[in-house]
């Protein structure tokens, strides 16, 4: 008698709350109807905090070095097995053979400028009679890399390669590292602006099946807790490298001088190597920025990075071992030749790169050819 | 006699819960029994990734993104963290007026011992009775467990520049031994990235609760396990270690020395400083050899105590760049350390109280302002 009673009463819980769940399905169901969103947004949304948050690291780049918040994966496509775009090369460098690193984020990881570099300062020291046999141009750049990563990259690994000649190419990631939306501290290595490369973590809820998302009750009441615990990762971003945020013109300034202390640290370190720093104002087409943002803030940004770069250089000059070269100023890519407003295409690239090399050979006459052999401190 | 009928009830429900825990054990013991599987092999990745997950408990921010780890606010009871991202009183990036700010950087020895408190405390006192311009000292401390000199050079490139120290203060070398003895099939890397990866950070999850000596029993540990697979899938293969280090020291590794790192890394250090105008300080780390993990690891640290003189007496024309002794001033034995490394409060106050005089001898004869 009492467990029928009870079996009774389980019955009338069980059916008030499927009327329930069927009712706010059609609650929510009609919610969306009027409110013209399309319900697959958020089951994508969903679907996407399950993929990345189960995941584990990215394979491309290698999120678990100890002092940058990501690197190429040594050994991927077109990278060598020290984790730098091009081919192996030896920490020792060779005998009679100039050796060249760039530091850079996108622009120079995109391994034109770095490759006709390399071709026209060999033809150059042909034709001029330097004292090498040949030239080699080590790709120190990866995507998005500010000169924060570049400076660590050069500190703590770039240094043992020992080059003879440095190329800093830097500008519009620092732009972006310059600028903040209100909320967070600006901090001065740009720790405001990137965290570690890191999945998301995986919530709780997501460990119930994603079938159960054709509800859109579920699926709904799962992206209301999924926006809630994952705050800030864009599925958009993807916190791709690591970056928090994305550039909006109208940002507030950090106060920090982050780029050109970067920069003094790299020559200091360079020159304390016995390394010659050609230090490369980046090339920014304003019209591209003023078609993707509405103005031509992002250009004026980098338009201070490149004045920082020149005075930094300039306080160096007196060494007679740190050059400025004002790509930005002196280099005339028509549009066809830019994908966005600081990458170029091939061509576009391939004229930079000669462009910096003939600058180079130009200042590398003056100083005779007389390089000093760089100290790799072994 | 509704309180009977309850305790009846509970001591039913007590009563089935214990018989399916026991069942469960006992199926958990046969499934490994039969499979031959170790219950270790289960213990093992349930513990690394629960300390994975209590990293952030353990006082570490583990999501800055230029370091494998760096102390997060509150994590050193000895030292107050600011909001600079230092252990330290100041909390202004512009030193205040009149303070001699000194920025004392290394690895444990730095982290956890007395040291840097008897240095500003002795600054203090030597700075009011001398004409250098100040009037007292401001002691930032940037420092990590098993941080090396690579972790120190980062945080003072991209970070520390910017408090603009006066001073900078480096003990540090045990912690590139580590790095520098590596097991043969290991290839070595420039920045030590062959010894430490970043410590990965993963959020807690609720099983954390459950302490980690009931793994010992076997049910309990499958559970966790199998919960932390359906949690992490990536992670369960290989867990993130801790402190991100990748292997422990043991005497039979070899050292290798392809790479002078714990040199270059000084040297840009010292470049740095120059370069602002800060003046830095060496100092010769203590190791009692006889407590010495090997012999060769005794050897190491003498070796990089002579590269630190080395780099110091290389810039000592700029007047900048100084060498404490303090490995060849203070006796290395059981009064003065703790183990072969570690300071007591003794070993504390005599290299504070020593480093604290070279300061002072060294504003002596350069005052600048950075």
């Amino acid at each position: 008698m009492r467990i029928r009673r009870f079996i009774r009463n389980l019955g009338f819980v069980l059916v008030g709350l499927i009327v329930l769940v069927a009712l706010l399905e059609l609650m929510t169901r009609v919610v969306l109807m009027l409110s013209g969103k399309d319900y697959e947004d958020f089951r994508e949304y969903n679907a996407w905090v399950h993929r990345v948050s189960t995941a584990g690291p990215t394979r491309r780049y290698d999120v678990m070095h100890p002092v940058l918040p990501y690197r190429p994966r040594p050994l991927s496509e077109g990278v060598n097995s020290q984790g730098y775009r091009g081919e192996e090369f030896s920490w020792e460098r060779t005998p009679g053979v100039l050796r060249i690193a760039c530091l850079g984020g996108s622009t120079t990881w995109d391994g034109w400028y770095p490759e006709s570099l390399e071709d026209r300062m060999s033809q150059l020291m042909d034709s001029l009679d330097a004292p090498f046999d040949s030239c080699e141009v080590l790709n120190f750049g990866a995507q998005s890399w500010s000169s924060t990563e570049s400076l660590i990259n050069y500190a703590v690994r770039g240094v043992h390669s020992g080059p003879h000649l440095l190329v800093i190419y830097h500008g519009i990631n620092d732009a972006y590292a310059s600028v903040l939306p209100e909320g967070p501290v600006a901090q001065p290595d740009y720790s405001h602006w990137r965290t570690r490369w890191a999945p998301p973590p995986r919530p709780l809820w997501d460990l119930f099946p994603a079938g159960l998302d054709r509800l859109r009750l579920f699926g709904l009441a799962r992206y209301v807790l999924n926006r809630a615990v994952l705050e800030g990762f864009y599925s958009d971003q993807l916190m791709r490298c690591g970056i928090r945020y994305a550039y909006e013109p109208g940002m507030r300034r950090t106060p920090f001088d982050t780029y050109g202390s970067n920069l003094m640290s790299i020559v200091t370190i360079a020159l304390n190597c016995s390394t010659t720093v050609f230090v490369v104002s980046q090339f920014h087409m304003a019209e591209l920025t003023v078609e993707q943002f509405g103005n031509e803030e992002l250009a004026g940004l980098v338009e201070e990075m490149n004045e920082e770069a020149r005075s930094v250089a300039e306080e160096f000059r007196g060494t007679g071992r740190v050059f400025f070269l004002d790509a930005a100023a002196s280099i005339h890519p028509d549009r066809s030749q830019m994908i966005d407003a600081c990458h170029f295409t091939p061509e576009g690239y391939a004229m930079l790169g000669e462009w910096i090399a003939d600058e180079m050979a130009c200042a590398l006459e003056g100083l005779r050819w007389d390089l000093p052999e760089p100290l790799d401190f072994r | 006699m509704i309180g009977c009928r309850a305790l009846r009830w509970l001591a039913r429900l007590l009563l089935v819960a214990a018989a399916l825990f026991v069942s469960a054990e006992i199926a958990a013991r046969v499934y490994l029994h039969v499979k031959g599987y170790p219950a270790s092999r289960y213990i093992q990745v349930n513990h690394a990734l629960r300390q994975a997950r209590a990293a952030s408990r353990d006082g570490f921010d583990t999501e800055y993104p230029y370091l494998p780890f760096r102390p997060a606010p509150g994590a050193n009871p000895n030292l107050a963290a600011n909001g600079l991202g230092f252990l330290g009183e100041g909390a202004r990036w512009e030193p205040p007026e009149r303070t001699l700010r000194v920025l004392c950087t290394g690895g444990s020895m730095v982290y956890y011992d007395a040291f840097p408190t008897v240095l500003e405390d002795c600054l203090d006192s030597l700075l009011a009775g001398e004409d250098t311009g100040y009037d007292s000292c401001q002691l930032l401390v940037s420092s990590g467990p098993t941080w090396s000199s690579m972790e120190c050079l980062v945080y003072y490139a991209v970070r520390g520049v910017y408090t603009r120290p006066h001073v900078v203060i480096v003990y540090v070398a045990v912690n590139d031994v580590y790095a520098m003895f590596v097991p043969d099939s290991i290839e070595v890397q420039p920045d030590y990235s062959h010894y430490r990866i970043s410590m990965m950070p993963l959020p807690p999850v609720p099983w954390d609760l459950i302490p980690g000596w009931a793994d010992s029993s076997r049910a309990v540990a499958l559970s966790r396990y199998a919960l932390d697979r359906i949690m992490y899938p990536a992670y369960q293969k290989s867990p993130p270690p801790r402190l991100g280090l990748m292997y422990r020291f043991y005497p039979e590794y070899s050292i290798d020395t392809t790479f002078a790192t714990y040199r270059s890394n000084l040297e840009a250090m010292a470049a740095i400083a120059v370069s602002r105008g800060s003046s830095i300080f060496f100092v010769s780390e203590l190791h009692d050899s006889t407590r010495s993990s090997s012999p060769a690891m005794a050897h190491a640290v003498e070796a990089l105590n002579d590269i630190a003189e080395a780099v110091a007496r290389r810039h000592e024309a700029g007047g900048l760049v100084h060498f404490v002794d303090a490995a060849s001033t203070i006796p290395a034995d059981s009064s003065t350390l703790s183990d072969k490394s570690h300071l007591t409060e003794e070993g504390s106050e005599l290299i504070g109280r020593l480093v604290a005089s070279e300061v002072c001898a060294g504003l002596r004869h350069h005052a600048e302002e950075p």
